[in-house]
């Protein structure tokens, strides 16, 4: 990138500055003459000059050009107009340039804000671009949080300066030189003495903000580290809990600031001093003028009108020009953050643009065979790790690599998948070095996984489908207004310098899905790949424990409420009825906290904390209006009596505490006074905080959990009378918020085993969660259509960060499912599921080769072994120890050598 | 049942006949309550012992199998005893882990307070005094079983 910003503007700004220029000088002419209007006004009809006498008329706005050696032009002759209208008409023409100026002044800072915001997302987005092409191993010495600092922050304060870079100082340079000359015109010494000083200024501020600089790239440096850090410990916060370290991170990271303040403060201080040094100087020339110039004009060296000119004059110098010294200041920090960030992502290793360009064919198979000469390749620290390898992989061959870490056998897969630059030797596809291979043929044919791929923030689906998004093979249609803004959004990117590739177009190539059919499509070809990893279940799973866009689907919801109706009678039909106490209006459910019982429902998932709020405040003035309060109090009283009665000289820690539901251990102490403090004093006495407190005790009672024998038929008639209430009597607004229990609704802020069990499941019978969830898996999996219906609801699981929601063991199934979905002739496995215990890895290798040419093709399969017995599964194995190939041979063979082996110790 | 109740049948049991009233109703009151149905297994021959159930109504049947595979039960399944109410089943379960020497199966509808090895380990490091004498009487029971 150009290592000079203000080349970088001018390189992609040229016409526009020049034309922000032009604008700005015409500009000039309103904005003067608005100056000089007023003058007129007050001089002509208002003091009256020139209308002396009654009905005396002046001509208004006469328009004429003088040139030279021709002579006068008019061009518009005027209007005679009498004193109260010309007032009216200069008045009105004033106006009219305020409006004028205003216009102009509004045109330009848009202008400049839009150069500025194209500038800006130019840059970014080629700190972007570069990242994408950087070698990979550049970025194991770079925090990911100060890079995403860097693009994010150091260089907004670019986009702010694009607009001024040259439209600044020209014109107030103008308007400096234009009162210079002024000033040297009236007076060479004057003129001589207000040049001394300006230079004096522009020699002295600039050597004073020199540290200023140095402690803006250190603030940057900081405050970027700073980024990093607090990326880190995000990333690390696992292990800070573990180890117990926060208070080291705590201590580290008030280090920094402390670093960060210092300079920060520094920063500030040299500021205020250069500044109050700029004002002194600025000062300094009128009282030289005064001196000086006073001086002269007493020996009548110079007239005194003559210095009142000067005098005017100088004061419209330290305008322009303090204003052009904080803009050099500016220029010098924009520069310094430029230069700090360009030279972040100026490297050398970096692959050339055309290796990643886009490529929306299909492109060739790759039918050469993948050939390694007497590679050798190193590490970071310049170990070997493969040493003189030569290894021919022919289409359709696979290949058992075996060998523990240090063999070589992670570092031979890794430089077919081309993770690893050879440091001699080659790797080569048929003729060509796979290395300078464009992506789009390395990154599709072959399919390169280790156990530790990266997943994106999204959903599952989106990371399953990942590797297939090379570019858009079929463009969106836009129509009517969305079309207009695409148009636009092209027109707009092409002006950054950005690509208009359509993130919304399809980038999934159907031809390159493996298991993708025309009737089952990309769901058919993700179960295909989930089950072979077995994540099938899982992802069911997920599913259960997800909500839908019920209005999207409104289908789905029906079909589950079906599915609802069938489990219940399946519960009857095997007599299990009484796992789940169905939620029945007009009905108190037993097994049903009290509070689940007055509320009879669930909340909105998307519920902001003020409907929260109100909400609570309604159901709470419901419950002392109806007059339950005082049952619920009661029972409160007796909970709270009996729970600190048991738990007495129970140690706050102890896990029995655990089991409280309804209090925690650290409440115990509060609620000790409180119950002595509220014995035998009258409900109505109490507290609004202390009745609310207690009350909400009694809301978590279940009777027969905790079997208190505080609930009797009365109450529960009680509380369902009084939910009808609640229900009937509350806002729209909360309405809105509250989905009631409806047997023949589906609840849309409740997942779809809750919709689907539609109860509370009794967890006294043996078993009964098990049970029930059994039965409704067997209930979807009856019905085809319906699973891959919920199997894709499940697919929208969000993975979160690095996929951070998944277990290791999921996310290494799950890493391996997205190569296998891609159609590639080349499969690079690096001991990808590692973490696997042994039997289900037999399982998946031997499922996932037959899975990979079930289709009829026949691609290469190299697999990087953990376990000896699963060379079986292959046709070649290739032994790596020491760095290097110690073995390769048929498995055939390699069986018949372990044959003779074994034959032989049998023999000794 | 209410706890009132178990603590009753408890306090009625010689096993826990010496725990104070208030530690009692703290063991109740920290225990499940689990009903199995007829036909379904309380616990197998050869799981790990993880807990004990007193039996608060209906009754289940004791099983041993002799044989190589004592996970099934099959024909070489023997039925040796049968469980009613405020029978204490599987209590060594409450202080050793070792595996189950026996099945046991409802017979009826079995409704059962499950004291959980966990539960019975955590309140002897609450209260090791009150439990004492218990402890002493299963020390005994299981050294007079081996």
């Amino acid at each position: 990138m150009e290592p000079s910003f203000a080349k970088y503007i001018w390189q992609h700004t040229k016409a526009q500055q020049i034309w922000i220029l032009c604008i700005v000088l015409i500009s000039m002419l309103p904005y003067y003459l608005a100056l000089d209007l007023p003058k007129s006004i007050v001089n002509g009809p208002i003091q009256g000059a020139g209308f002396e006498a009654a009905g005396a008329t002046q001509t208004f706005m006469p328009l004429s050009i003088t040139l030279p050696w021709y002579g006068d032009i008019t061009l518009l002759p005027g209007v005679p107009l009498e004193r109260i209208p010309t007032l009216a008409g200069l008045s009105l023409a004033f106006l009219a340039l305020v409006i004028i100026n205003g216009l102009f002044k509004y045109y330009i800072n848009i202008f400049k804000g839009l150069l500025g915001e194209r500038l800006l997302r130019r840059i970014r987005y080629e700190l972007v671009d570069r990242i994408l092409r950087i070698l990979p191993g550049q970025f194991k010495h770079i925090k990911g949080g100060e890079v995403a600092s860097m693009v994010k922050d150091e260089v907004e304060p670019l986009g702010g300066f694009t607009g001024d870079a040259f439209v600044q100082p020209a014109l107030l340079g103008g308007q400096a030189l234009t009162a210079l000359i002024f000033i040297f015109v009236q007076d060479l010494w004057l003129g001589l003495v207000a040049f001394f000083m300006a230079g004096v200024q522009f020699a002295i501020i600039p050597r004073l903000r020199r540290r200023l600089i140095v402690l803006g790239r250190e603030r940057q440096i900081s405050a970027r580290q700073l980024a990093g850090r607090v990326t880190e410990i995000v990333d690390g916060i696992t292990t800070i809990h573990a180890y117990d370290t926060s208070n080291f991170e705590r201590a580290d990271i008030a280090a920094r600031l402390g670093h960060i303040f210092t300079i920060r403060y520094e920063i500030y201080r040299r500021k205020f001093m250069v500044k109050f040094i700029n004002n002194s100087l600025a000062q300094l020339t009128p009282f030289l003028f005064y001196l000086i110039g006073g001086y002269l004009a007493i020996i009548g060296r110079i007239d005194v009108g003559q210095l009142i000119a000067v005098i005017n004059a100088y004061k419209e110098l330290p305008g322009p020009l303090k204003e052009l010294i904080d803009w050099d200041l500016t220029r010098q920090d924009v520069q310094v953050k430029y230069e700090q960030v360009v030279e972040q992502f100026n490297t050398t290793a970096i692959l050339a643009p055309a290796l990643q360009a886009l490529d929306t064919g299909r492109g060739g198979k790759m039918r050469h065979p993948l050939t390694v000469q007497n590679l050798t390749l190193e590490d970071d620290a310049g170990g070997k790790t493969l040493e003189h390898v030569s290894l021919k992989v022919n289409p359709g061959e696979t290949i058992a690599i075996i060998g523990d870490a240090h063999s070589g056998a992670d570092a031979i897969a890794e430089a077919l998948g081309r993770l690893a630059l050879p440091s001699s030797g080659s790797v080569t596809a048929g003729e060509a070095d796979l290395n300078a291979l464009p992506h789009s043929i390395t990154g599709r044919r072959i399919s390169y996984v280790a156990s530790d791929g990266y997943f994106f923030f999204g959903s599952l689906k989106d990371n399953l489908l990942y590797g297939l998004k090379h570019a858009p093979v079929a463009a969106q249609t836009y129509d009517g207004p969305a079309l207009a803004r695409r148009k636009r959004h092209i027109k707009e990117a092409a002006r950054s310098g950005n690509p208009d590739f359509d993130l919304h177009g399809t980038w999934i190539n159907p031809r390159a899905v493996r298991g993708h059919t025309p009737k089952g499509g990309l769901l058919d070809a993700m179960i295909g790949a989930l089950d072979v990893v077995s994540l099938s279940d899982d992802v069911f799973e997920f599913a259960l424990h997800s909500t839908f866009d019920t209005k999207a689907e409104p289908d789905l919801a029906a079909d589950l409420l079906h599915l609802r109706q069938a489990f219940r009678g399946e519960l009857a039909r095997q007599g299990l009825s009484a796992l789940v106490v169905p939620f029945q209006a007009g009905g108190y459910n037993s097994e049903g906290r009290i509070v689940d019982n007055l509320l009879f429902g669930v909340l909105a998932a998307d519920r902001d904390a003020a409907t929260i709020a109100a909400g609570r405040d309604y159901f709470r003035g419901k419950l002392l209006e109806t007059g339950i309060y005082a049952q619920l109090y009661e029972m409160g009283l007796s909970i709270a009596e009996t729970t600190l009665d048991l738990f007495q000289d129970i140690p706050r820690d102890h896990p029995f505490f655990e089991r409280l539901s309804y209090l925690k251990p650290d409440e115990i102490p509060r609620f000790r006074t409180l119950l002595q403090r509220l014995k035998g004093q009258d409900f109505n006495a109490v507290s609004y905080e202390d009745r609310f407190a207690i009350i909400e005790l009694s809301f978590h009672y279940v009777e027969p959990q905790h079997r208190l024998g505080l609930l009797n038929d009365a109450l529960r008639t009680r509380i369902v009378e009084v939910r009808e209430q609640i229900f009937t009597d509350a806002p729209p607004h909360l309405h809105e918020a509250f989905e009631r229990y409806d047997a023949s609704l589906y609840l849309t802020s409740a997942n779809l085993l809750d919709n689907i069990v539609f109860g509370k499941i009794n967890h006294r019978l043996n078993e009964a969660e098990r049970q029930a969830h059994d039965i409704i898996t067997r209930l979807m999996k009856a019905k085809p259509g319906l699973y891959r219906r919920i199997f894709a609801v499940g697919l929208d699981y969000n993975l979160g960060a690095a996929g951070r929601r998944l277990s290791t063991i999921k996310r290494q199934k799950l890493n391996f499912a997205r190569a296998l979905i891609r159609r590639s002739e080349y499969y690079i496995f690096n001991r990808p599921l590692a973490g696997l215990d042994e039997a289900l890895q037999d399982q998946i290798v031997t499922r996932s080769l037959a899975y990979l040419r079930a289709d009829g093709s026949n691609p290469a399969i190299v697999w990087v072994l953990s376990n000896q017995l699963l060379t079986r599964h292959f046709q070649r194995r290739v032994v790596f120890s020491e760095r290097t190939v110690i073995d390769d041979a048929s498995t055939e063979t390699a069986t018949e050598i372990a044959g003779n082996m074994k034959v032989k110790r049998v023999d000794m | 049942m209410l706890l009132q109740d178990e603590v009753t049948l408890l306090r009625g049991i010689p096993l826990f006949a010496s725990i104070e009233t208030m530690r009692l109703k703290l063991l109740a009151f920290t225990c499940d309550r689990v009903t199995f149905s007829a036909g379904q297994v309380l616990f197998r021959q050869g799981d790990a012992a993880n807990a004990t159930y007193v039996i608060l109504s209906g009754r289940a049947e004791i099983l041993q199998t002799t044989g190589d595979s004592p996970l099934q039960i099959g024909e070489n399944s023997k039925k040796i005893g049968e469980a009613g109410p405020r029978a204490v089943v599987g209590e060594s379960a409450l202080v050793s882990d070792r595996p189950r020497s026996q099945t046991l199966r409802a017979i009826t509808e079995v409704e059962t307070l499950r004291i959980s090895h966990d539960t019975f380990q955590k309140l002897l490091t609450c209260c090791p005094g009150s439990l004492e004498k218990v402890v002493e009487h299963l020390g005994g029971r299981l050294a007079r079983a081996s």
